[in-house]
């Protein structure tokens, strides 16, 4: 027997030992209690840690197609509601000619890819799209959807048209990708190839914070009206039968925003104490729907990385908040909302129309 | 993460550890790290107490329940099994598991049992809070959740008139050559064109209760795929989703990306097939970013 039993009948230890079994014991006991705490830690952790675990996928992508839409004849200054501050901005309506100098915001642009598993391009991998919408100084916010065996990866981000290397979030997926986050980093490679490198994991650089503050002063807006582009669609949609039989005012300057228009709106962002410390910049890219709600993709380029949210939201309204979807660098798979709230502090660079309030998750 | 109290982790007490009653368990301790805490200043002890300084550090929080996992408590027979069977440890008139303090030539054994027994508590006080707190239980198990969706409006963007080559810069190389689509009747939508589309939500099938509205924003590429924006506003928040599907098809997947309320911070993702009275039946798998 090994061990004695007090009156409670509880197990109590003998006493006296030889060193020489102890040390067979201690060598029996090392290997199995580090297999016990290594199954413990990894076993018993709970789903959430395990999927902060780093993955990375490295494709190739190869342009298949484009399209671009100049949105030329579409280019007006939007003088109606918007959250943004943008008043001030009014003026004549842009004067854009393309050739040569554009692409300007509201014009759009849509790449096709195949995608590959190496570099010399024989391996398919599937397919990727991307669908991008200019706003200023040819920058453009890209929605991309990547085609994988096992689903879909889903990112987007802000990117400029000059540029050979960017990032873009990947902000979610569907089927095996449900639960992805992460950034990829695009990179010019041989045989008129990108280099796609998936990082699938949250920066360690972003959990120190919580929250931030900032505050905005619009800088650019541009407003495309679709008007003349507006037509019922009679093509295929799997939204089954729907009704549109409500005759729609047209008069854009009353009752506009209408369906189909957009509207992109750039700001400066400052923080610091006194809100006067230059902390980035944001573009906001609408699309409007019914009721003069809208659909707005946001990116915030920060010290750091860049941070990419959606928002749905009225635009006669004056509080409103953005969820945050994902990021890059600093901000890699970051989530959490940001809350917009009006503001009239005034700084030496300014009035600082919109307080932001970022909420990490 | 670690044993960080994070997400609300060891929230049944709230009080810190060194503050709790001697020979009392705060709740939802469990039988096998709470007798190992209360006695942790006794003399001699010395593995209690490293488990207790790797434990109470600034902005950490006690663990929550851990009686409900029978992992749990097989490890804890495992380890008893194991450590009788060096015949250093005992329990306590409380039940508790304990390592002798005065265990001679056996410090060798000690040592190795202590430390595993430190890490295998450290996991599983790391499951515990996974699986105890609030919102982090909620976080780690996926939720699922039926509506059924039936459109409400729509609007087509023909952006015909539009539709040109770009000649601009662009850092994707090479592509090859497509030639523009100008003909819309019957074999659009093209790249380029957009359609905003608007929904209500219902709880059944039979779109008898109202559970809240939808908003779909899509910007057509080529084959008629297109990739869409889409806001689902529910009771409690708004869930946000995202993606590129053929419309010609009647079943698409869609990720979840964000949300704002109740959803801050939800991922995964929403299949959306055909149901009965044109309406379409979404099916959500959603669970808080890890």
């Amino acid at each position: 027997m090994g061990h004695v039993e007090d009156p409670r009948g509880q197990v109590v230890a003998r006493t006296t030992h030889s060193s020489i079994r102890a040390r067979a014991a201690a060598v029996l006991v090392l290997p199995t209690l580090l297999i016990c705490a290594s199954t413990c830690v990894s076993l018993l952790r709970p789903s959430s840690v395990a999927a902060a675990t780093s993955h990375a996928l490295t494709l190739y992508s190869v342009a298949t197609g484009a399209q671009y839409i100049n949105n030329n004849d579409d280019e007006a200054r939007g003088d109606v509601n918007n959250p943004y501050g943008t008043q001030a901005l009014h003026g004549a309506a842009l004067a854009h000619v393309e050739n040569g100098n554009g692409p300007f915001a509201g014009d759009q642009a849509i790449f096709t890819f195949k995608l590959y598993g190496g570099s010399n391009l024989k391996a398919s991998a599937g397919s990727a799209m991307l669908i991008c919408q200019y706003n200023f100084n040819k920058n453009a916010f890209c929605d991309a959807s990547y085609y994988l065996r096992g689903g879909a990866l889903i990112g987007g981000g802000p990117l400029n048209f000059n540029a050979k290397r960017f990032a873009l979030a990947i902000t979610g997926g569907t089927k095996t990708y449900s639960r992805a986050a992460g950034e990829v980093d695009v990179s010019p490679s041989a045989n008129h190839a990108q280099r796609l490198s998936f990082i699938m994991s949250s920066s360690a650089d972003q959990s120190g914070d919580q929250a931030m503050t900032l505050y905005s002063a619009a800088t650019a807006e541009q407003f495309v009206n679709n008007e003349d582009d507006r037509a019922r669609g009679k093509g295929n949609n799997p939204f089954g039968n729907y009704f549109n039989s409500t005759p729609q005012p047209t008069q854009e300057s009353v009752y506009g925003p209408f369906p189909g228009d957009q509207g992109l709106f750039g700001s400066v962002l400052y923080g610091g104490k006194d809100a006067n410390k230059s902390s980035g910049s944001a573009v906001f890219t609408c699309q409007y729907g019914f009721g003069r709600n809208g659909s707005c993709d946001a990116s915030f380029q920060l010290n750091g990385g860049t941070l990419i949210g959606i928002g749905a939201f009225n635009f006669s309204a004056q509080n409103y908040v953005i969820a945050v979807t994902g990021g890059t660098g600093k901000y890699r798979g970051a989530h959490g909302t940001v809350h917009v709230s009006p503001s009239t502090r005034e700084t030496p660079v300014g009035e600082l129309e919109n307080r932001l309030v970022f909420v990490f998750d | 993460m670690g044993l960080r109290g994070r997400n609300g982790c060891g929230s049944g007490s709230g009080a810190r550890l060194a503050e709790r009653p001697r020979n009392r368990c705060f709740s939802g301790c469990c039988a096998v790290c709470c007798p190992l805490l209360d006695r942790s200043r006794r003399p001699g002890n010395w593995q209690r107490r490293a488990v207790m300084r790797s434990w109470v550090r600034p902005g950490w929080r006690p663990v929550g329940r851990m009686e409900a996992s029978a992992a749990v408590c097989r490890l804890k027979v495992r380890l008893v099994f194991l450590a009788d069977a060096t015949r250093c440890v005992s329990y306590t008139p409380e039940g508790a598991l304990m390592m002798r303090s005065g265990c001679g030539s056996n410090k060798a054994a000690s040592v190795v049992l202590g430390l595993a027994l430190t890490t295998c508590l450290l996991g599983a006080v790391s499951f515990a809070c996974g699986v105890s707190s609030g919102s982090a239980a909620v976080a780690a198990r996926p939720q699922r959740l039926t509506l059924y969706s039936a459109a409400t409006a729509e609007q087509f963007v023909n952006n015909e008139d539009d539709r040109a080559r770009g000649a601009g810069n662009n850092p994707f190389g090479a592509y090859s050559d497509f030639t523009s689509s100008t003909e819309e009747k019957g074999g659009g939508p093209f790249p380029g064109d957009q359609s905003v589309f608007t929904f209500d939500l219902y709880t059944g099938p039979t779109l008898k209760t109202k559970a809240g509205s939808a908003v779909f924003t899509c910007q057509y590429g080529f084959d008629k795929n297109a990739f869409c924006d889409a806001s689902y506003r529910l009771t409690g928040g708004t869930l946000f989703g995202a993606g590129a599907f053929n419309f010609t098809t009647t079943m698409f997947t869609l990720a979840i990306t964000g949300g704002y309320g109740n959803y801050i911070g939800m991922t995964g993702d929403v299949e959306t097939t055909p149901s009965i009275n044109n309406a379409q039946r979404l099916r959500f798998v959603i669970q808080r970013a890890g």
